[in-house]
């Protein structure tokens, strides 16, 4: 190197990307490098994922399999058990249960 | 019964299912799936700091367990399905496979020839199931009944009606010929 040359230093002008910042809205936008996982932990402030667009697509596509299901079991129950006690139970017990769980996946959505 | 029709004078002696205790250790496995996020989903957040809302955690949650238990309740309806029918002249095999497969075979209880129980290992003695093989002839395959409450319960009721069937159709029916024709 040459007596006298300035010292080479980094002046990368480019704004900071924040990948993640597409899909965590809260997290700030220069948030420069990536926090360490302890890091992250320690501020233990709740990240919010805007999936708003996705939920009613993704409860529509389960609640559509939920239904085909039902009736699928509901048809093989009466088509083949219909003479047995436990066909009613049994597919009430399905409902309930089934039902409950999708309250559930609810519950906390606005 | 509409999957098979009874022949006249034929009746429905036993119909047997497998043994409720297998239905309990088959809903294990579903058990232990739906508690593992219960354990995966803390030991995540510690590990990746992320903090999921607590309403899309519900949400996922819900999901996956949603999918649980549409598993369990089809091995449920798998289970209460499958079954056997032992009539006075045959037995019926009905298996159910998955959804739409369902598969009734039957043979004779004249073409039996031999009949095995099995009752092996641990569960089995102790909570009285076990699997009843049937020989018959003129069959590749052993019929098997897996599972069953008290197997040797069922051989015996088997061989009892085989017994009948061959005293019905054979000696009996010999001696009435036999009176009928020194009557004539």
């Amino acid at each position: 190197m040459a007596q006298g040359a300035p010292t080479p230093t980094l002046n990368d002008t480019a704004p900071p990307v924040n990948l993640l910042g597409q899909w965590f809205p809260s997290a700030p936008k220069n948030a420069g490098p990536i926090q360490t996982t302890h890091a992250v932990t320690a501020h233990a402030a709740p990240i919010s994922i805007d999936f708003s667009g996705v939920i009613p697509v993704v409860f529509s596509v389960v609640f559509l399999i939920w239904v085909i299901y039902t009736l699928v079991i509901i048809y093989h129950w009466f088509r083949y058990r219909h003479q047995s006690l436990l066909a009613v139970p049994a597919i009430a017990i399905h409902l309930f249960v089934s039902g409950s769980l999708m309250v559930f996946m609810i519950s906390g959505l606005r | 019964m509409e999957e098979f029709e009874l022949e006249p004078g034929e009746t429905i002696t036993r119909t047997v299912h497998q043994h409720p205790f297998l239905i309990v250790l088959r809903f294990v496995p579903y058990l232990v799936l739906a508690l593992l996020p219960l354990l995966i989903v803390p030991v995540f957040n510690q590990t990746t700091g992320m903090l999921l809302p607590a309403a899309m955690e519900r949400f996922i949650l819900g999901v996956y367990w949603l999918f649980v238990w549409l598993a369990a309740f089809r091995m449920t309806t798998r289970f209460f399905l499958t079954l056997w029918i032992i009539t006075s002249h045959r037995i019926v095999d009905i298996t159910q496979y998955a959804f739409f497969d369902r598969r009734v075979s039957s043979f004779l209880l004249s073409r039996v020839q031999d009949i095995t129980t099995y009752v092996e290992r641990l569960f089995p003695p102790l909570i009285g199931y076990g699997v009843l093989n049937v020989a018959t002839a003129g069959r590749d395959e052993k019929f098997n009944m897996n599972g069953i409450a008290h197997p040797e319960e069922i051989r015996d009721l088997i061989m009892r009606e085989i017994a009948m069937l061959q005293n019905a159709d054979g000696l009996g029916q010999r001696v009435t010929n036999t009176v009928i024709d020194a009557l004539r």
